[in-house]
């Protein structure tokens, strides 16, 4: 059992006033058999009155916001408090295999998997190929256990792929992600997404927080934190199992979940259309602060 | 128009002697090589009419598409090109009692489709139930998952229905495709009629052919009453994704006719989840959107979040229960190429029927049984992609090489679920004019459906369109098909009911308040107006130092100098043009700013500058302009295209052959704008601009003209009213005694004379008292900068101007020009200020990437 505060902070500064502008949002943490958010707050700065809550196609919470005054800085804050209830599933425990698996979700009769056949398939950010499949290979297999090929997945992003923030941009295709070996959390998601996929396996892509720890001896820094997105896998008879292939980790309550989506473009946290503005910068500032049980 | 060009004056027939092609349905001859019943009165009066009449015909209809500017966008060809409409003379004849049954089968299907659609955006019963393979949902591109939920105006998801036909060789019917997600043709096929009424009103009207009107009429009246408010009366809107569409003709003529504006995603603005138009009367409410543009790009804030044709919260002004879109958001979901091949399935398990009209046999691929069927018939069928989109294409197995084939099947073998086979059907013929003979042609014919009361209504009419050749069997308008009207004739129980309505004449409303001119149009227009007088006026320029420099010696030429000083960079100074030992005009120099002027691309000032800056404004308002008009655009842009700087000289006579050429050109068109642009707000903005333009350009150089050291030269004045193509209006009034006062007065103050600053703010004073801000009781920023040029202007005394001595330039006429240029500059500001702030491209703007 674990509680989080989290706070997000966005702010953009537009280089000329901007008129007009819609946003979407979407951080509010999800609550499931996993995780209960307890309380969230949204606000936007300059205040916006027109906003709209509701529940997207995939369950997620989704704020839409506009702001109708003339501005040259926009601030979006949300603050919630989470708490997260799970163990991290022992890979070794899922024989299924991946042809099995494969089968079951390719059969139409098998209405029950619905919720799993609606991340099957390849997005335009999770596109398969020949690459992909070859690439997919290296772990997959038809007669291999899913659990064995998952651990080995993870052991191949860690060993082969690096963490560079300076190597990717959000539109950047997993093909590219593969030649070059490098890129941040959204691009290992997405890639591993994308192997899956191709192979016949359902797999979601899962926005959220990580609990950062700060280096022995020094205090935590707030606002230093940062979202992070991880994959969730579907294994009939047996349910999901969320994996970080940035961290090599199977999740667990480190993880704070946000959305569920088939890529990044159906979890994207904030983002929106603005008339005016010319340039713009941005400035994040994340906090997953843990807290102690107060009774 | 005159009826008695159909009288019979030959007794040849020319429509005798056809002969359709073996093995096809014709619709004109039977079996028996007779016409059908139903062609046989309509076929002897076209066949009576002689050739010269014919041809006449012939010319008429050119003549009608030509001025009616009807055409028909070509994507391959570049932005500019559309291609004039085709229209043969003979319509596609159908009898009312086919037609009956036609609607029956087709209502089935459109109540079927949209029982499909309210499935897979609400329940997906289908999918529970396995019926629906779940990839044709999860894997489509056309299932638009912020749109699942959004319930559609009356649960409706459809509101004007298309469907594709052909003609099988044993006369039944079958649907080729549905069409939902942006019907078109409807608009070509009124069109059609149009014409048809015009070329043989005699024929039209003598035969029981059924009027579209009602149809229509019936149709704006479904649409207005979706609106979810003001239903008394509601504000409707066509969005279209602009000028360049393949079909923009007839969007902009659909919604002329019904009434409706003609939008594009700038012109609308959501706030508040409310829908609003961008006009110059400020933002007005829109109640229902009648889309040309496909779902996925009609909403960047949750939809395809690159599209710069749609409008950003526009789907949450539908969820809100603000804004009703027809047809509703998503429904392309059913154009899917594999949904062909489960309605049949659908049919039966949502209807408990069997599908009235059937679809041509398709098989997804998807499917075992269906792939293997697929592989074995590969050369003799139709391959298609099972969701459009990409590059994906269709593969005709008839005229695949067996290389192209084993790709193909190897491309299907490893992604079978993305093909889909179909049945290459037989089109049946119909006969199509070729000269003064009939040659036969493959038709598809496009039928519209609405709701009616409970059901459907289908027009009793269409739009048909056949191949480019006989053999041909797609059918195409991209690759060079052709159209015809459709007679749908009345069923024999209609023909008693058919009192007052005239099936000759297809009148056409036309509503429009004069306050929707959408801002964006507006702006467009009033700098269409500035760059053209600006090129004009420039023009004149040249052409007036380029005669000074032919036509006077070394010593008089330096009086160019303030007419150089207007092509100057700014800031640099005029005094560096004369030689300061000899006094005279550095020719090469000036030469240097001529060709800067004229040729330099990167100058914005410059002419070509101005003259690519014309079309490209003139683009935009397309819909504004007249044929004529947009032909003189279409004619500046070539010149602004092919102008390279070739020239050494700017006294070569190809030179000066140019800016004859030019000036040309920029006279016809405001002399058409003038002619043949109806006085709307539109013409307004476009007058406003050209105004404001000249009475700054007529500021600029009368301040240089009278502050220059050339001032006390006579000849300065003689080129300053050539350059203002009034000598002649002044020899007539002082005959030949050059008096600065005098000029200053012509050019100044005169109202009559159009080249004058008083008549540019004369005719302003007159465009600003009709735009909706005149109607405000405060005093508007725009007035009180028009008041007080117009005040300035209006008082100013040419005398007092010049000053007693005029040795010096009077510091009064710098002080009278500087801000004279500084109001027409304010008054400027505050129109756009006005009038076009709100018009600032929208950008889509997606959040961080995760760095985790």
């Amino acid at each position: 059992m674990a509680l989080y505060h989290i706070h997000h902070k966005t702010t953009y500064d537009y280089q000329y006033p901007v008129t007009v502008s819609h946003h979407t949002a979407r951080f509010t943490p999800i609550s499931n058999d996993i995780q209960i958010c307890e309380k969230f707050d949204l606000t936007v700065s300059p205040e916006s009155t027109d906003l709209i809550q509701r529940v997207d196609y995939f369950g997620n919470q989704i704020h839409f916001f506009s702001v109708q005054q003339s501005h040259k800085s926009l601030t979006v804050e949300s603050q919630g408090r989470v708490r997260v209830n799970v163990k991290p599933i022992d890979l070794a425990s899922l024989t299924m295999t991946c042809g099995e698996i494969r089968d079951a979700l390719s059969d139409q009769g098998r209405s029950d998997l619905l919720d799993a056949k609606q991340y099957l398939y390849p997005t335009e950010m999770t596109s398969g190929g020949d690459t992909i499949l070859e690439f997919a290979q290296n772990f997959l297999s038809d007669e291999v256990a899913i659990g064995e090929v998952l651990s080995i997945m993870l052991d191949q992003f860690w060993k082969e792929f690096k963490f560079d923030p300076e190597a990717t941009e959000v539109s950047t295709p997993v093909q590219e992600v593969l030649e070059q070996k490098r890129g941040v959390c959204q691009d290992f998601a997405h890639l591993s997404l994308a192997a899956l996929r191709a192979w016949g396996l359902g797999a979601s892509y899962v926005s959220g927080y990580i609990l950062t720890e700060p280096p022995a001896g020094e205090e935590r820094l707030l606002g230093a934190d940062a979202s992070h997105a991880w994959i969730s896998v579907y294994i009939p008879d047996f349910g999901w199992v969320e994996l970080d292939p940035t961290n090599r980790k199977v999740c667990g309550e480190e993880h704070v979940r946000v959305a569920y989506g088939r890529d990044y473009s159906d979890v994207s946290m904030l983002s929106g259309a603005v008339t005016g503005g010319g340039e713009h910068t941005i400035k994040v500032e994340v906090t997953v602060l843990p807290m102690e049980e107060s009774l | 128009m005159n009826s008695s060009t159909e009288t019979p004056m030959s007794s040849t027939n020319w429509m005798q002697g056809y002969a359709p092609s073996e093995g096809y349905y014709d619709e004109f001859l039977g079996a028996d090589k007779k016409p059908r019943p139903h062609w046989s009165r309509i076929a002897q009066q076209f066949g009576q009419i002689g050739p010269d009449q014919l041809n006449g015909k012939v010319h008429q209809l050119s003549r009608l598409i030509q001025d009616n500017g009807i055409t028909y966008n070509v994507y391959q060809d570049s932005e500019t090109d559309n291609r004039p409409w085709n229209m043969d003379m003979l319509p596609l004849v159908l009898s009312g009692n086919e037609f009956g049954k036609l609607e029956s089968a087709l209502s089935q299907r459109a109540h079927l489709l949209n029982l499909v659609l309210q499935d897979v955006y609400g329940r997906q019963t289908m999918l529970q139930g396995s019926k629906m393979h779940p990839y044709l949902v999860f894997g489509n591109p056309s299932f638009l998952r912020p749109c699942h939920g959004l319930l559609p105006p009356r649960n409706n998801h459809i509101h004007l229905y298309a469907a594709d036909l052909a003609r099988s060789p044993d006369g039944s019917w079958w649907v080729l495709a549905d069409r939902v997600e942006a019907a078109s043709g409807l608009g070509y096929a009124l069109e059609n009629r149009m014409l048809m009424s015009r070329l043989f009103p005699k024929i039209s009207r003598e035969n029981d052919v059924s009027s579209l009107q009602p149809f229509i009429q019936e149709f704006c009246r479904h649409v207005e009453s979706l609106a979810p408010r003001n239903k008394d009366n509601p504000n409707i809107a066509l969005l279209t994704a602009g000028p360049n569409n393949e079909t923009y003709f007839e969007q902009s003529f659909l919604a002329r006719n019904l009434g409706y504006t003609l939008a594009e995603g700038d012109d609308l603005t959501v706030r508040d989840n409310r829908l609003y138009m961008k006009t110059i009367g400020g933002v007005q409410p829109v109640d229902v959107l009648l889309r040309r543009v496909d779902s996925a790009w009609t909403d960047p804030l949750e939809l395809r979040n690159e599209s710069l044709l749609g409008v950003p919260g526009l789907a949450n002004a539908v969820r809100q229960g603000n804004l009703a879109v027809a047809n509703g958001l998503g429904s392309g979901f059913v154009e899917t190429s594999a949904m062909l091949a489960f309605l049949p399935w659908f049919s039966r398990s949502y209807l408990g029927e069997s599908l009235e009209l059937p679809s041509v046999a398709t098989w997804w691929c998807g499917g075992e049984s269906e792939r293997k069927y697929v592989l074995e018939h590969l050369s003799e069928l139709a391959v298609k992609p099972t969701f459009w989109g990409g590059d994906n294409k269709s593969y005709f197995g008839p005229l695949m090489s067996k290389t192209e084939l084993k790709e193909l099947r190897w491309m299907i073998d490893k992604y079978p679920e993305r093909y889909c086979g179909q049945e290459i059907v037989s089109h049946a013929t119909i006969p199509v004019m070729k000269g003064n003979s009939l040659d036969s042609r493959h038709f598809l014919l496009r039928v519209f459906l609405i709701p009616s009361n409970g059901g459907w209504k289908i027009m009793p009419g269409g739009l048909a369109r056949y191949s480019a050749t006989p053999t041909d069997l797609t059918v195409s308008m991209q690759s060079g098909g052709q159209s015809k009207d459709t007679w749908v004739l009345l069923k024999d129980s209609h023909k008693m009911r058919r009192q007052g309505t005239d099936a000759g004449r297809e009148s056409i409303q036309i509503r429009r308040n004069s306050n929707d001119l959408p801002s964006r149009t507006a702006n467009n227009l009033f700098w269409l107006g500035r760059y053209v007088e600006r090129a004009e006026s420039l023009t004149r320029l040249i052409q007036t130092v380029c005669s000074l420099i032919i036509d006077e010696t070394a010593e008089a030429q330096a009086v160019a100098v303030p007419f150089l000083e207007q092509l100057m960079p700014f800031g640099e100074d005029s005094k560096k043009l004369i030689d300061k030992e000899s006094g005279e005009l550095i020719l090469e120099l000036a030469e240097s700013y001529l060709i800067r002027a004229i040729y330099d691309e990167k100058n914005p000032e410059s002419l070509v500058s101005n003259l690519r800056s014309i079309p490209r404004s003139a683009e935009k308002v397309k819909d504004r302009l007249s044929v004529d008009t947009w032909v003189r655009v279409q004619k500046i842009r070539s010149l602004g295209k092919n102008i390279s700087k070739a020239v050494l000289s700017v006294t070569e006579d190809e030179n000066i052959q140019l800016l004859g050429q030019i000036l040309d050109e920029l006279t016809s068109f405001s002399g058409n704008v003038m002619d043949n642009m109806t006085r709307s707000q539109g013409w307004r903005f476009l007058q406003l601009g050209r105004k404001i333009e000249r009475g700054v350009s007529i500021s600029f150089l009368l301040q240089s003209a009278f502050s220059c050291s050339q001032v006390k030269d006579e000849r300065l004045f003689s080129y300053l009213l050539i350059w203002a193509d009034s000598v002649i209006t002044y020899r007539r009034r002082y005959l030949n005694h050059l008096l600065p006062s005098s000029v200053m007065d012509l050019l100044c103050f005169d109202t009559s004379n159009p080249r004058s600053l008083a008549f540019q703010t004369e005719s302003l004073r007159d465009l600003l008292q009709h735009l909706p801000h005149a109607s405000d009781t405060r005093r508007h920023p725009i007035d009180q900068n028009a008041l007080r040029l117009f005040s300035r202007i209006g008082l100013g005394d040419p005398e007092a101007l010049i000053g007693k001595s005029s040795k010096n330039p009077s510091k009064e006429l710098q002080e009278f020009f500087k801000e004279t240029i500084g109001d027409f500059s304010k008054l400027s500001g505050a129109l756009e200020q006005t009038y076009f702030a709100h018009i600032a491209m929208v950008k889509e703007q997606q959040s961080q990437a995760f760095v985790g």
